[in-house]
């Protein structure tokens, strides 16, 4: 029964880590008001190419993407690899780098940034390393089980001040409610949309799931996605809200609980999305050595997994602040929209190809 | 041997990891429960209020310095002090008359971009000079200091004729169109340590006006403090309000915004002088929260400050440009029609006439 759920538990608690501290603010510096249209674009955005992606996913059988690309034309399968092998690398950097800076401004000023971002990357070598990935999908399970509870308590005290007039008005009426299309920040926060659906296609054979529930886990996302945004703006409203640098993390720090002897809850949900954070980054790295392993070189994980997180540290220290972190990153959002269309594109023909082959070899 | 290496390289990274980098131990912080920031043309003086608690005894210990900005200052005070400020748990921030007339707005910035104060801390004017007030406190504490704190907690010593107004309020305040605030006022008490004397209507982070002690009760009322305030009606009787609901509706007409609010209280009725009716209580006290709600609703508009939010209700029929101009252009126009319905919950122990 568990077993079963770990696919889909992995799905919603690294789309967790990625929810609550940037994408809000790209979000809301994205548009002034009806926060709900691009929230429901982006959604419907995810479970456009999901449905896509695991429809093809499903007519490989139990086998992997890259076997499956490699078997019918090696061009194919560069074609498609490498942009995906080049995605998960900057990804990798920057999400190390941008959560590294977040721990800082939070609660760690006083602790030099190398060793947060060491900290960042030994712990999902490890994981990757002694687990591979049925020990990574074990880790979420556990992660899981000893985080959720705090975070929900938390989410749940977290409209103690929301006023739900902010979030007037509801409909939009005025052509400008749909200019984030042109805004470059609307396509940084599609990155909590589809930052790690990929790795779906990667599991099998070593981890089985059913789509179905993968589908029903991207559903529960939706009311996650609408308390991160939704949440600041009704305690705050838009205009303060945007002053932020994380607008989310900033009201939950206004939350007063008096009878909990902790003064501030903040801690709880960020630590918790931090043992997220981690298995999103030790997901990326098993992504990086499974492909690179399958496609280019077949070198041993006790060698690789090290060499990848090595060299992800080099260029972590390479970038000197914030702002660099996140132009890279909307630069990335070309490399994403692109390995995020075509990937499951790719996936979906490839699949009914060898569907048709596999029927007609049993013939 | 492969094993004894992974071991020692746990051990190494147990300490590496543990994020206890440049930890200073508890006993090396000062932890000040109050700060008090007075202005005088550009020029900050700070005052902080750390209790000190040793094995024999409780007292406070009063330190100030000033210089250019906040951070400066704080910076000085450690740079002079044995221990190292730490203000993760301050509770109260006390700012001077001047400072608020001048605006709160960069001394606000600097408190929520610093990281250091949470934005829960309570803000506060202190309606008399800042030195004479803490040295009011240190002078008549007998405890471990933590009277202003307490002064202000609702599970402690605060009571619903005082404002309760968060850092971040205020925040919001500066930057929202439609909602301001008040902050509470205390000075040195005579037989207390604190006196409370009102509180201040903010605009913008800019004190614009003043309430009373009694005003600051129907603003809270009509804000939806849960409140258990005390209302003396017109000699008759002294009532208690258990509850309070509010129901608003709003229209905009040419314009000119309108809106029909209706309160809900729910009283108990604490004593009564010369055995008036239930009927003649009801009905004064319903004159009476009109009365004076009208009152401070004009006083709240001619300072041109939204304290109720009152604009919050016109979110739907307003464009965002027309509400960057609510408190210039919409709320001066603004026309309140109140009813207030109660409904006595009990009377007591003792029976009253109908």
């Amino acid at each position: 029964m568990l077993k079963n759920l770990q696919v889909p538990i992995v799905f919603i608690i690294t789309h967790m880590g990625l929810i609550f501290f940037l994408y809000p603010t790209d979000l809301i510096a994205s548009s002034k008001e009806t926060q709900w249209v691009p929230i429901f674009t982006g959604f419907l955005f995810q479970l456009a190419i999901m449905a896509v992606y695991l429809k093809g996913i499903r007519l490989f059988g139990n086998e992997n993407i890259i076997h499956v690309l490699m078997k019918k034309s090696r061009w194919l399968a560069w074609a498609t690899l490498l942009p995906v092998l080049l995605h998960l690398g900057i990804i990798a950097v920057l999400t190390v780098r941008i959560y590294a800076e977040i721990i800082s401004i939070i609660f760690l000023s006083n602790t030099p940034l190398w060793i947060l971002m060491c900290l960042l990357i030994t712990i999902p070598t490890y994981i990757v390393m002694h687990g591979g990935v049925r020990g990574l999908m074990r880790t979420g399970l556990l992660l899981s089980l000893l985080f959720l509870i705090s975070i929900l308590f938390v989410l749940a005290y977290a409209f103690q001040n929301i006023d739900p007039r902010y979030a007037l008005p509801l409909l939009p009426d005025d052509p400008k409610d749909f200019s984030f299309f042109v805004h470059p920040s609307y396509y940084k926060c599609l990155f909590a949309f589809s930052g790690c659906f990929l790795f779906l296609g990667f599991v099998p054979p070593y981890v089985a799931y059913k789509p179905k529930t993968v589908f029903i886990a991207s559903l529960l996302l939706l009311p996650l996605f609408l308390m991160a945004v939704y949440i600041p703006i009704l305690t705050l409203g838009e205009e303060t809200a945007r002053q932020l640098e994380f607008p989310f993390i900033f009201t939950i720090d206004t939350i007063e609980i008096d009878w909990l002897m902790f003064d501030r809850v903040t801690m709880f949900l960020v630590l918790s999305l931090l043992a997220f954070i981690m298995l999103f980054i030790s997901l990326v790295f098993w992504l990086l050595t499974n492909i690179f392993r399958h496609s280019i070189k077949d070198l041993k994980p006790k060698i690789l997994v090290p060499l990848v997180s090595v060299l992800t540290f080099g260029v972590c220290l390479f970038i000197p602040d914030l702002e660099t972190t996140e132009e890279f990153l909307q630069w990335e959002t070309i490399l994403l929209g692109y390995v995020s269309i075509v990937t499951p594109l790719v996936v979906l023909f490839a699949g009914r190809h060898h569907f048709k082959q596999m029927k007609r070899e049993i013939k | 041997m492969k094993m004894m290496l992974m071991r020692m390289v746990a051990v190494v990274l147990l300490f590496l990891l543990s994020g206890c980098w440049d930890n200073k131990d508890i006993n090396h912080r000062s932890l000040p429960i109050a700060m008090g920031v007075s202005y005088n043309q550009g020029s900050y003086t700070i005052y902080l209020d750390i209790p000190s608690v040793t094995e024999d005894e409780e007292k406070i210990q009063i330190i100030s310095d000033h210089g250019d900005s906040i951070n400066e200052v704080i910076d000085h005070i450690s740079m002079n002090m044995e221990s190292q400020v730490d203000l993760l748990h301050l509770k109260v921030i006390l700012v001077d008359k001047a400072f608020a007339k001048h605006g709160l707005s960069e001394g606000i910035a600097s408190i929520i971009r610093s990281r250091y104060i949470a934005p829960k801390t309570m803000f506060v004017i202190c309606d008399e000079p800042l030195d004479h007030f803490f040295q009011h406190i240190d002078a008549s504490s007998t405890d471990d200091g933590t009277a202003i704190y307490d002064y202000f907690q609702k599970n402690a010593g605060w009571s619903p004729d005082i404002a309760y107004t968060p850092t971040w309020r205020i925040f919001r305040s500066i930057h929202s169109y439609t909602n301001d605030v008040v902050i509470p006022m205390i000075k040195s008490g005579d037989s207390t340590v604190i006196k409370s004397t009102g509180s201040a209507i903010m605009k913008n982070g800019k004190m614009v006006g003043k309430l009373t002690n009694e005003e600051t009760l129907l603003y809270n009322v009509f804000n939806g403090v849960n409140t258990q305030g005390k209302i003396e009606v017109m000699g008759h009787a002294t009532v208690q309000i258990v509850s309070s609901r509010i129901g608003n509706r709003s229209s905009l007409e040419q314009d000119q915004p309108r809106l029909r609010s209706t309160v809900h209280l729910k009283i108990t009725v604490m004593d009564t002088r010369g055995n008036p009716s239930m009927v003649l209580i009801k009905k004064e006290l319903q004159e009476l929260v009109t009365r004076e709600f009208m009152l401070l609703f004009q006083k709240v508009q001619k300072a041109g400050a939204d304290v109720f939010g009152l604009g919050q209700h016109f979110r739907d029929d307003l464009t965002r440009p027309q509400l960057a101009r609510w408190r210039t252009d919409y709320l001066p126009n603004m026309k309140v029609d109140l009813h207030v319905k109660t409904i006595v919950r009990n009377t007591g122990n003792l029976k009253a006439r109908k």
